[in-house]
C-alpha cells in the first residue's frame, strides 16, 4: 500500500510556484487508478514523488507504512515501483528479451507471449517493433520485477485508440488480477473510465476523487 | 543481465561509437606506447674517432649522465656559491652563474676501469688522460703566425697514456714513432714529441722539456720529462678544439700521470679513454658480455665496441627522457580530454539510456561502472592493437625525436665553429647509425597501467554531470 502524506513541493528556484500542496491519498493494491489534470497541474511531480525519482519539500511517501527515504530510493524504484512511459524507454541496442531481463528475474519469453509478442519478435532489436509492440515489451519489463504498485505515465499517449484499449485492458487485468496498484497519468477521460477511481489534480491539489467501480455497483 | 553483460552488448552493438571509440585509445596507446618506449631506447652513435680500434673495448664518459650528475650536484650545493663532489657555481656580479668542474668530476675512476680490467679474456689495458694544455718553459711550439694568438692559451697538449703502443692515434696509423720509442706502465716523467717540434727546438731523445702551469706562467711549479721518442704524424691527429695549444704537431704524448703535475692536479688526474684489448678474437662477443655484466656504475659511461658502436647503459641523447617524459604527459593530458569529451558527448545521447536504468532502480555508481566497464573493453582492445603497431611507431617517434636533436645539435655546432677554442671540430662528428626501441614487458605494463588510467580518469570526469543531476532531472531531460 503506498500512501502520500500531505506532501508540498515546488522547485528550490522557484518557491513561490508551488507545484503540489500539501496533498494526501492512499493507493491501494488490486486498484487501478488514473490521474487527470491539466498540463502542469502536477501529475507527473506526483508520480516522480511516487516511485522515488525525486522527494518532497515536505510531507512524506509511504510504502506499507514505512517512509520510503528510510530504505532509499533506490532500493524502492527497484523491489516497489515499476515504470511504464508514454515513449516506451527500452533500451535500444537490447532485445525485447533482454530489456525484459532488466525489469528483473521472471520469465522474459512467457510474459513477452503474454503480452502478445512471439518469440521471433522477442529476439529481434527492440527498435525494429511497432509502437504498440514496443510498449508491451515495457510492460512485460514492468511486470518482470514483480513489483506491486505499476506506475505508468501517458503510457498510451502514442499508441492509435484500438492499442491503447488493448494496453488499459492490461493494465485492468494486472490489477485485478494479479493485485498491482496500477497508478496512470493521462489525459484521455475516456480512459480514465477504464480506472477504478479517478484522482483529478488542478494546481497541485486533489479537486476531485471518482470511485468508477463504486457508481458501477451503484 | 550483470554489468558484463550489457556492457559487452553495448560495446557490440553500437559499433559506430566503439570503432570511433577505439580509434581515439589507439592512438592515444600508441602514443604512451612510444613515451614509455623512448624513455628506454638506445640509440647507437658512430664517432670517426671511434672507429677502427680493432680487437678490443673502449670506456669512456656519458654525456647524458655528466648533465645528470652536474644537475644532481647542483640541487645539493643549493642557490648559493659553492662546490659538491668536484662540480662548483659561482654568481658573478652580472648574476650570470660560472659553472664548472675539476678532474675528480670528469674523470673515469680507476677503480671501475681495473675492475673491468680484471675481466676473463682482457689482455692488455691502456688509459688516456685528456689533452692537458701547459706552459711549455724551456722549448718553442708550433704556431701560426699569422693568426691572432690573443685568445689561445699559448701552451701544447699533454696526452698521458698508460702503454703508448695501444693509443687511438698509434693504433689507426695516424703518428709513427720513428725515433726512440714509446711510452709505456713503467715510465715516469717521460715524452714522445712531434718530429716538428724536435725540429725546431733541435731536440734528441735524452733531451728533458720542461712545463708549468698555463694560468701561471711566473710562479708555478716547472716539471721535467724526458724525451724518450720522436713521433712523425702520418695523417695527423685530429685537434678535439680550435687554436694551436691543440693543433696536431703541439700534442705531446707522457706517462700518465705526467699531465696533472704541470696542470696543478698532482693527484688528481683526468682519465678520459680506457681501451681493453681482448687476448682471441674469436672470443671478442663473450668478453664483451663478460663486461657488460660487472657490476659498476655503467650509467656514467659509454662502453664501445670494435665497430664504433656505442652499447650505452643510458641512451647517448639525454634530452631524449625529457622530451619522452614530455610526450607521455602531453598524451595523457590530451588523451583525458579527447576521451572525456567523447565521453560527454555519448553521455548527452545516452541520457535516455540512463534515465531508463534510474527508473529500473539501478544506481547511478553501476551506471557509471558500466560506462567504464564499456571504456575498459574497448581500450584492452585498442591496447591489444597498439601493442602490434608499437615497435613500427615506437622507433618512428624516437626517430623522429632524435632527428630533431641531431639538427640541433648541428645547428649548435655551426653557430660554435665561428668561437675560437669553444668548438668541436667536424672531423670529430657523432653519427647515428641505429636506433633500438625495445618493447619489454616493463613498457606493456607501464603503457598498460597509463592508459587504464587515462580511460577511467576521462570516464569519471565526463560521468560527473551524471552524478550531480536529480534522477528526475535526467528523466525530464529524456522526455
Amino acid at each position: 500500500m503506498l500512501e502520500i502524506k500531505d506532501v508540498m513541493y515546488y522547485y528550490r528556484s522557484q518557491k513561490d510556484k508551488v507545484i503540489l500542496n500539501h496533498i494526501s491519498y492512499r493507493f491501494e493494491d488490486g486498484k487501478m487508478y488514473a490521474v487527470l489534470g491539466t498540463s502542469g497541474s502536477g501529475k507527473t511531480t506526483l508520480l516522480s514523488l511516487l516511485a522515488g525519482l525525486d522527494v518532497p519539500v515536505e510531507g512524506e511517501i509511504c510504502m506499507n507504512g514505512v517512509n520510503i527515504m528510510q530504505k532509499g530510493l533506490n532500493g524502492h524504484r527497484k523491489k516497489n515501483i515499476s515504470l511504464v512511459f508514454q515513449n516506451y524507454n527500452l533500451i535500444d541496442y537490447l532485445t525485447p528479451i533482454e530489456n525484459v531481463r532488466l525489469g528483473g528475474k521472471e520469465d522474459a519469453i512467457g510474459l513477452l507471449r503474454s503480452m502478445g509478442l512471439d518469440e521471433t519478435q522477442s529476439r529481434r532489436n527492440v527498435m525494429q517493433l511497432s509502437g504498440g509492440q514496443q510498449q508491451r515489451v515495457a510492460i512485460a519489463r514492468a511486470l518482470a520485477g514483480n513489483a506491486p504498485i505499476l506506475l505508468a505515465d501517458e503510457p498510451t499517449g502514442n499508441l492509435d485508440e484500438d492499442t491503447a484499449n488493448e494496453i488499459i485492458d492490461i493494465f485492468s487485468e494486472l490489477a485485478h488480477e494479479k493485485n498491482k496498484c496500477v497508478i496512470m497519468v493521462t489525459h484521455s477521460k475516456e480512459l480514465a473510465q477504464k480506472a477504478d477511481v479517478i484522482l483529478t489534480l488542478k494546481k497541485g491539489t486533489v479537486v476531485a476523487t471518482e470511485d468508477t467501480a463504486l457508481e458501477e455497483r451503484v | 543481465m550483470n554489468l558484463f553483460g550489457l556492457s559487452i552488448r553495448s560495446v557490440l552493438r553500437k559499433r559506430a561509437k566503439t570503432v570511433l571509440l577505439l580509434l581515439i585509445i589507439f592512438i592515444t596507446s600508441a602514443f604512451i606506447f612510444a613515451g614509455w618506449a623512448c624513455k628506454s631506447a638506445s640509440i647507437q652513435t658512430q664517432n670517426e674517432s671511434r672507429q677502427a680500434i680493432g680487437a678490443s673495448f673502449r670506456l669512456e664518459e656519458n654525456e647524458a649522465n655528466r648533465h645528470e650528475r652536474m644537475g644532481e650536484l647542483s640541487k645539493l650545493v643549493g642557490e648559493g656559491n659553492g662546490g659538491e663532489g668536484g662540480y662548483y657555481q659561482e654568481q658573478l656580479a652580472s648574476g650570470d652563474w660560472l659553472i664548472w668542474t675539476d678532474n675528480s668530476f670528469e674523470t673515469l675512476l680507476m677503480e671501475d676501469i681495473l675492475r673491468i680490467a680484471e675481466v676473463d679474456g682482457v689482455e692488455e689495458v691502456n688509459i688516456t688522460t685528456a689533452n692537458t694544455v701547459v706552459n711549455p718553459v724551456n722549448f718553442e711550439r708550433i704556431e701560426d703566425k699569422d693568426v691572432d694568438q690573443s685568445s689561445d692559451q699559448r701552451g701544447v697538449s699533454l696526452r698521458g697514456t698508460l702503454r703508448m703502443e695501444l693509443d687511438f692515434d698509434v693504433q689507426k696509423g695516424n703518428i709513427e714513432v720513428n725515433e726512440g720509442r714509446m711510452v709505456t706502465p713503467e715510465d715516469t716523467d717521460v715524452c714522445v714529441v712531434s718530429r716538428e717540434i724536435a725540429d725546431l727546438n733541435g731536440l734528441q731523445v735524452g733531451d728533458y722539456l720542461e712545463f708549468n702551469n698555463w694560468k701561471d706562467r711566473e710562479n708555478s711549479n716547472v716539471y721535467q720529462a724526458e724525451v724518450i721518442g720522436i713521433y712523425t704524424p702520418i695523417n695527423g691527429i685530429t685537434p678535439i678544439m680550435y687554436g694551436d695549444s691543440y693543433r696536431s704537431e703541439n700534442i705531446i704524448f707522457t706517462d700518465l700521470s705526467f699531465p696533472e703535475k704541470p696542470e696543478g692536479n698532482e693527484g688528481n688526474p683526468l682519465y678520459q679513454y680506457a681501451t681493453f684489448v681482448v687476448g682471441d678474437v674469436n672470443e671478442y662477443e663473450a668478453v664483451k658480455e663478460r663486461i657488460q655484466a660487472v657490476d659498476i656504475g655503467w650509467e656514467r659511461y659509454d662502453f664501445l665496441d670494435n665497430t664504433g658502436m656505442s652499447d650505452t647503459m643510458k641512451e647517448n641523447f639525454g634530452e631524449l627522457e625529457k622530451m619522452s617524459s614530455l610526450i607521455l604527459i602531453l598524451v595523457c593530458i590530451s588523451g583525458v580530454v579527447i576521451i572525456c569529451l567523447v565521453f560527454l558527448f555519448w553521455l548527452k545521447g545516452r541520457v535516455h539510456e540512463i534515465g531508463i536504468y534510474l527508473s529500473l532502480g539501478r544506481t547511478k555508481l553501476s551506471i557509471i561502472a558500466q560506462m567504464l566497464l564499456e571504456g575498459v573493453l574497448v581500450g584492452c582492445a585498442a591496447f591489444l592493437l597498439a601493442t602490434a603497431a608499437s615497435p613500427m611507431v615506437s622507433r618512428g617517434i624516437v626517430g623522429y625525436l632524435v632527428d630533431c636533436q641531431a639538427q640541433v645539435r648541428t645547428e649548435d655546432e655551426q653557430l660554435n665553429a665561428n668561437m675560437v677554442l669553444n668548438g668541436s671540430l667536424e672531423g670529430d662528428k657523432t653519427e647515428i647509425v641505429g636506433i633500438t626501441v625495445e618493447i619489454s614487458g616493463d613498457v606493456v605494463f607501464l603503457s598498460g597501467v597509463s592508459v587504464l588510467g587515462v580511460i577511467m580518469i576521462a570516464i569519471a570526469l565526463s560521468c560527473i554531470s551524471i552524478m550531480v543531476q536529480k534522477p528526475k532531472e535526467i528523466l525530464s531531460r529524456m522526455s
